[in-house]
């Protein structure tokens, strides 16, 4: 599960009332008093240059891997920015990532909105981008959502739709969060710089431990190990380690199975290829079902989980064959626990046995899948993964 | 045990009475005044019920059916028989407490103990056993622990149009009745003076003997009125927090000098204001089932059998003290905030809102014509927001203190290296949760903010006594008594993550929520 960062809705007159990680708002953050200045019962603030949020985290998000950001916006008019010509920051993370709004100068302007393009741009010192066309209401909110993955996917989507997708966005890149700002807080006011309303702001992040961690909290509940050692944090760094090998792969498959898209210039098939959807569907139909099993303790049923899970794996392999195979062989040769601390987990796996067992059957009938899919052996053949039975 | 004549005299020889400066009538009064204008998504099958109505909605619902449809309704349970368990059944509901392991009947190589359960009573005697000397904190009330059980006899299955599917504007009818036979949703409310609760749950805290009850437990707000000191951090054993707590209630009540803290900690003033400023206005709701898992396909969603939610409204009560010839004036007083309860508390999630009071309102007007008091709440888990549509599942809780402070699992299997592998990429794929909230579905409040909507549905708030003038623990008051300081869980669940709830009181969480805020 993503982690939550920042939520503010807005929801009374003060602007101290929102949920978060530890951290504390910078003093210009107190200047904004939020109103109903758009729609009556929704609280907005208003955000310009001079004008804005700015929340500093007690400790810093490390290895920041993926980033989901919501806000809710409306351009309202009169604004004295009609017509600038620059991308407005309306969320931005340091300097490693913002959320960029630019509106579009029309002779006959629109009255209920402005055509704008939202932009995501990532990276630091080398910054890319990723824009889609979407118009910004202004007498109501528009809700802008902005999604990366370190495989490079970014999706950007406007009340619920998607207007934009990349497959390549600054693959492989991770990066530190110590703050994020809404508007421009520390800046000095300027002319002609638009004024956004901003009703809601929500950020999610995933950090390079998360999905790991989330994997193990959906594990049976075990008591804390009798040691904290180095044993665990060595096994911890090495699955880490050994997802980083995995990632690559994945963003070359994203990116042979999507291409670049917007909704205002296409192409009209859209984003994804049929494998490309089908992967996905089978990965999280293989994830429910296994989260089913754990959550009700009854693993009657392997199927459920195997089954979609080699024919996901089977994408995989077909999209990319040679990588797929040596990628596998690499990854079953690992030995993510060093010789000191075998016997350690061989008696903690021994106290949680009855706990582990049928998880342990479907996780090693799921290690055969993989290697019968390797090479397109369906015999297997390939050397066993270590034993834990 | 459920020891409910010791309950009944550690109340009357402690002077129990937890509202002052109101009177059970006044909080009444202002109870229902106050009763939130509840809205419920369309597909919503579990409204809210009194704790009386998880057993008498069985009761009337199973003893209508003829024997042999009875049957599939029956609770399977391993119980103890002889030197070994075996599986038996019982009728609806039942409450069961643990009674060790037990092999099952013959041999069988490699067989397990399995956890074996006693029955207290069943069916129509099932609320007796609430009673019962050897119910506690771990007993079970149950009809079976599964949708299909809890929708037999709890779920909505008709909509207001009459059809079987729900939709937006034609949502499932509740399946309480009231005694007129038409449909009505009960939500239990409590006006709880933070000073006096305080007081209360510090003295019930330094008796070894109290019973379990579940009506105790917001003596956690004491752990908040102090904070570390300067310098290195000392531990405070809780007798020492609560002899300094009681000395500052002494001095609070006698107007004398304040105490000094525990060496190496310090009074939370804030804190400590909020305790002697503001009183608690809390709307309870109790579900027969949480079936979130209906509405998400997501990691962490889940379902369990008894669900309890709600919201609150925080009370200067200095401002209760009004003038008794005047029935309008306690209903006059503007809350100070409002609080309703999201998911589990550690995430954060909680909805907190301040209530700006008007400068002035018309003399007949009340508080509640000048300050609306509407909650929304969730399809499935019965989260409870200000705002319909969608929420994003929020959780702010430290993920890493997870690798710190447990074994993690994935360590253990870290052996069978490759499905981990996969399945931790396919996890960073779920990004989303959502709770979803509607303006379409069954809504019920007070008539005046409710209206002739064609899906308002008619109601009751069930107000605990709390008053010294007329208390729960009070002979008259024990009925009531046996259902709420029962301590034990509201369902059961077969499964290994989800779990059902005690009816445990919010005013910790809420009290925590506040301070928070203030």
């Amino acid at each position: 599960m993503w982690r939550s960062v920042f939520l503010h809705e807005f929801i009374d007159h003060k602007i101290t009332n929102f949920s978060a990680l530890p951290g504390k708002l910078t003093s210009p953050s107190f200047a904004l008093v939020p109103s109903a200045a758009i729609v009556a019962g929704m609280n907005s603030v208003e955000i310009t240059t001079a004008k804005g949020l700015e929340y500093i985290l007690d400790e810093p998000l490390r290895d920041v891997i993926g980033l989901s950001c919501r806000v809710r916006v409306a351009y309202p008019i009169p604004n004295n920015g009609l017509g600038h010509l620059h991308g407005f920051p309306l969320l931005n993370f340091n300097f490693n990532a913002s959320i960029l709004l630019l509106s579009q100068t029309h002779p006959l302007p629109d009255l209920s909105g402005v055509k704008s393009s939202v932009g995501f741009l990532i990276g630091n010192p080398n910054q890319v981008s990723s824009a889609a066309t979407a118009t910004i209401r202004s007498r109501s909110f528009t809700d802008v959502r902005v999604d990366w993955h370190t495989s490079g996917q970014t999706r950007i989507s406007v009340d619920g739709n998607l207007i934009g997708y990349n497959n390549a966005l600054a693959p492989g890149t991770s990066f530190d969060i110590d703050r994020l700002s809404i508007g421009l807080p520390g800046e000095p006011a300027q002319p002609h710089i638009p004024q956004y309303q901003i009703a809601r702001v929500f950020v999610r992040v995933l950090t390079r431990t998360d999905a790991l961690v989330t994997l193990s909290r959906l594990l049976p509940e075990m008591p804390p190990g009798k040691e904290h050692n180095r044993c665990h944090l060595i096994v911890f760094a090495n699955l880490l380690n050994l997802i980083d090998r995995l990632r690559p792969f994945m963003a070359a498959f994203h990116q042979a199975k999507s291409q670049p898209w917007t909704e205002e210039n296409g192409p009209p098939q859209g984003p994804f290829q049929t494998d490309a959807i089908r992967a996905h569907q089978l990965a999280i139909a293989s994830m429910l079902a296994l989260k089913e099993m754990l959550r009700t303790g009854d693993f009657s049923n392997p199927q459920a989980f195997l089954e979609p899970f080699t024919k996901f794996l089977q994408i995989l392999r077909a999209s990319q064959p040679q990588q797929f195979d040596a990628l596998a062989a690499e990854l079953l040769a690992a030995d993510v626990v060093p010789e000191a601390c075998r016997e350690l987990l061989k008696s903690e796996l021994e106290e949680n046995r009855g706990a582990l067992d049928p998880i342990v059957d479907l996780l090693s009938t799921a290690t055969k899948r993989i290697q019968e899919i390797m090479g397109g052996n369906e015999n297997g053949g390939y050397r066993q993964t270590a034993e834990v039975r | 045990m459920a020891d409910i004549a010791k309950l009944q005299k550690f109340a009357s020889n402690n002077n129990f009475g937890l509202t002052s400066p109101l009177t059970h009538a006044q909080v009444v009064a202002l109870a229902e005044h106050w009763f939130p204008e509840m809205r419920f998504f369309e597909k919503e099958k579990f409204h809210p019920i009194s704790l009386d109505e998880d057993f008498t909605m069985i009761d009337e619902l199973f003893g209508a059916l003829p024997t042999s449809a009875q049957q599939q309704w029956l609770v399977s349970a391993f119980v103890r028989e002889g030197a070994t368990g075996v599986t038996r059944t019982f009728e609806p509901p039942v409450v069961f407490v643990p009674d060790g392991s037990a092999f099952g009947p013959g041999p069988g190589p490699g067989q397990v103990p399995r956890k074996v359960v006693r029955r207290i009573t069943e069916g129509t005697s099932a609320r007796e056993g609430l009673g019962d000397p050897d119910v506690n904190s771990d007993a079970v009330v149950t009809h079976g622990a599964s949708f299909t059980r809890s929708n037999q006899f709890f779920g909505g299955i008709t909509t207001i149009a009459g059809g079987a599917e729900a939709s937006p504007g034609d949502p499932f009818v509740p399946r309480a009745k009231d005694d007129d036979d038409r449909p009505r949703i009960t939500v239990m409310a409590s006006l709880l003076n933070l000073f006096e609760l305080l007081k209360y749950e510090l003295l019930v805290s330094a008796d070894d003997d109290y019973p379990p009850d579940g009506l105790r437990g917001a003596v956690e707000i004491a752990n908040s009125l102090v904070v570390p000191a300067a310098g290195p951090q000392l531990p405070l054993s809780f007798a020492a927090l609560r002899d300094f707590l009681l000395k500052m209630i002494e001095a609070h009540e006698t107007n004398g000098p304040t105490p000094t803290p525990p060496l190496g900690w310090r009074l939370n003033r804030s804190a400590w204001n909020a305790v002697t400023r503001f009183t608690f206005l809390e709307y309870d709701f109790f579900y027969a089932f949480n079936d979130f898992t209906r509405y998400q396909d997501a990691l962490f969603a889940n379902e369990h059998e008894g669900d309890n939610e709600g919201c609150c409204l925080v009370f200067d009560r200095s401002l209760f003290t009004v003038s008794p010839n005047d029935p309008n004036a306690l209903l006059r007083v503007i809350p100070h905030s409002m609080m309703t309860s999201v998911h589990e508390e550690f995430q954060d999630a909680d909805k907190f809102k301040s209530v700006d009071p008007p400068v002035s309102f018309p003399p007949e007007l009340r508080a509640r014509d000048v300050v609306p008091f509407t909650v929304f709440i969730a399809g499935g888990s019965h989260a409870t927001y200000f705002t319909s549509g969608t929420h994003d599942l929020v959780d702010f809780q430290d993920h890493m203190a997870q690798v710190e402070d447990h074994l993690l699992g994935a360590i253990v299997l870290a052996p069978i290296v490759v499905p981990l592998l996969i399945l931790s990429l396919i996890i960073e794929h779920f990004t989303d949760t959502e709770d979803i909230t509607s303006d379409d579905g069954i809504r019920t409040g007070p008539e005046e903010v409710v209206g002739e909507h064609p899906t308002a549905v008619g109601n009751r708030v069930v107000v605990m006594p709390m008053s010294a003038d007329n208390n729960i623990y009070q002979p008259a008051n024990e009925e009531l008594l046996r259902l709420r300081a029962y301590a034990g869980k509201w369902g059961a669940n077969n499964g290994i993550i989800d779990h059902s709830p005690a009816f445990r009181t919010k005013t910790a969480r809420y009290f925590r929520k506040l301070i928070s805020k203030l």
